[in-house]
């Protein structure tokens, strides 16, 4: 693959497609008869759109149908086990001691709207929302909803008491953020 | 050519996604989400648990894949798939070096059977691992069959064996029949499309094989030789109906796509035959 300038998949989905230019496509065409990697890669290409195309698809198992946020509940409060990049990536985020707690939670922020998760008893969490006044905002456990809320008066809402689960939240429609609390 | 991604709202939510736009960003996984975790399971007989392995694999690079993207007249499925089998085949390379050790015990375990009966028919989806063995082993025996063959005995061969056919071959073809390599690919997809229900059929006996596969390994751990004696037989009738599905295309499509009349190409693939069994009297059946 290395060493030929038009092995690019870039240039071969131009060339596939008959998107190349009448002068490019006949160099490449010509190219074609002297670069073994090149009519390979075509040639997959062209077989694997076929098959692609063709056969039946199967839906993903729903462990790895989204990539979620993963917590675990330990005696200490709540660990982040696994973190996804994007809206629903949660950091470390140590709390001032004015505002109580065990000082420590995990947030995720976005666009004025913030969620920190944290624990005080070994096996239940606490979900804070920030910069939700007005919103609409439904959460989910195991797929049934634990709350669901229509325009928000308040500037803040808290769950608390939660125990594990697979979590879905979705504020105002958007994209939920989803987590699961062993 | 692929409904299952259309192009102009998938390029619409990648514009979106590299303008920072992070809804951009999950419409675009959830848009290709299906293909990427179907593409090693169709294109290379993967196994669900490694397709669900790539599917991970792929997701945390998939930022620095979309960022790399460039819009052009090219639909996306075509740049995408391109860069999907580049992707996978990192993938296998990499997982095979880390688990070197556990794949040459699950290659000892395999069932001989099913090794054993390996033949042309029997090639679905790309199993190659992409060993220099391998591909020489395979090239090799095409190889010693093609030779014996007139030209156009040749051409009836790689059409009529469609699975067989290897780049090489596609580039024979389009000197043969005076075309570009593309036009040739072209009217090789056309080929495959006419066997759609076949591939499906087979597909269906390679699920319900990788099925008993499973089964059988279980039992065999749990030393119940009763029940994988059961398991066995079973995976013998399927294997039995898989190999019965030939991917073969009709003579009539073979007529359509090289311009010949329809008793040169059955004439032609009949005498194609003939040579075929001549050979491999002569020589052993060398595998086939």
């Amino acid at each position: 693959m290395e060493g030929c300038r038009f092995n690019d998949p870039e240039y071969l989905a131009l060339y596939h497609d008959g998107a190349l230019d009448e002068k490019a496509e006949r160099a490449f065409t010509e190219h074609l008869l002297t670069c073994k990697e090149c009519a390979e890669t075509l040639f997959n290409l062209q077989r694997d759109l076929a098959l692609m195309e063709m056969l039946e698809y199967r839906p993903l198992p729903a462990a790895i149908s989204r990539r979620k946020t993963v917590f675990r509940l330990i005696s200490e409060g709540i660990e982040l086990i696994k973190a996804v990049a994007g809206w629903g990536e949660f950091t470390p985020f140590v709390l001032r001691p004015a505002r109580g707690g065990t000082g420590k939670v995990y947030r995720c922020e976005k666009e004025g709207i913030r969620i920190d998760i944290g624990s005080d008893t070994p096996d239940r969490f606490t979900i804070e929302i920030s910069g939700v006044r007005g919103k609409r905002l439904t959460l989910f456990r195991d797929k049934r909803v634990v709350e669901a809320r229509t325009s928000i008066r308040e500037e803040r809402i808290l769950f608390h008491d939660l125990e594990s689960g697979h979590y879905s939240l979705s504020i105002d429609g958007g994209v939920p953020v989803q987590f699961i609390v062993e | 050519m692929s409904d299952r991604i259309p192009d102009a709202p998938i390029k619409r939510s990648i514009r979106r996604y590299q303008e920072g736009n992070e809804q951009g960003r999950e419409t675009v996984i959830t848009m290709l989400s299906e293909y990427i975790y179907n593409y090693p399971r169709i294109v290379f007989g993967a196994t669900e648990d490694v397709a669900g392995d790539f599917y991970e694999y792929l997701l945390i690079r998939l930022d620095t894949i979309l960022k790399g993207y460039r819009e052009t007249e090219a639909k996306f499925v075509t740049w995408f798939t391109v860069v999907l089998r580049n992707r996978y085949l990192n993938f296998i390379r990499t997982e095979r070096s880390k688990h070197a050790a556990e794949h040459l015990q699950q290659f000892v375990s395999l069932d001989c059977d099913f090794v054993e009966n390996q033949n042309l028919y029997n090639v679905f989806g790309d199993t190659r691992d992409y060993s220099a063995e391998n591909s020489e082993g395979f090239d090799r025996l095409l190889d010693a069959v093609v030779r014996n063959l007139s030209a156009r005995q040749r051409i009836f061969f790689h059409l009529y064996y469609l699975e067989t056919l290897r780049p090489e071959d596609a580039g024979f073809i389009s000197i043969y029949l005076g075309r570009t390599l593309r036009e040739t690919l072209t009217g090789i997809s056309e080929l495959r499309y006419t066997l759609s229900h076949k591939y499906r059929m087979r597909n269906s006996h390679l699920r319900r094989l990788n099925l008993l596969y499973c089964q059988l390994l279980k039992v065999q751990s749990e030393k119940d030789f009763s029940a994988a004696e059961r398991v066995k037989k079973k995976r013998k009738k399927v294997l039995d109906e898989y190999m019965k599905v030939k991917l073969n295309p009709s003579y009539e499509s073979i007529s359509r796509f090289t311009r010949l009349p329809m008793g040169t190409v059955s004439s032609g693939i009949q005498r194609m035959k003939r040579s075929i069994k001549r050979y491999i009297e002569e020589h052993g059946n060398g595998g086939m």
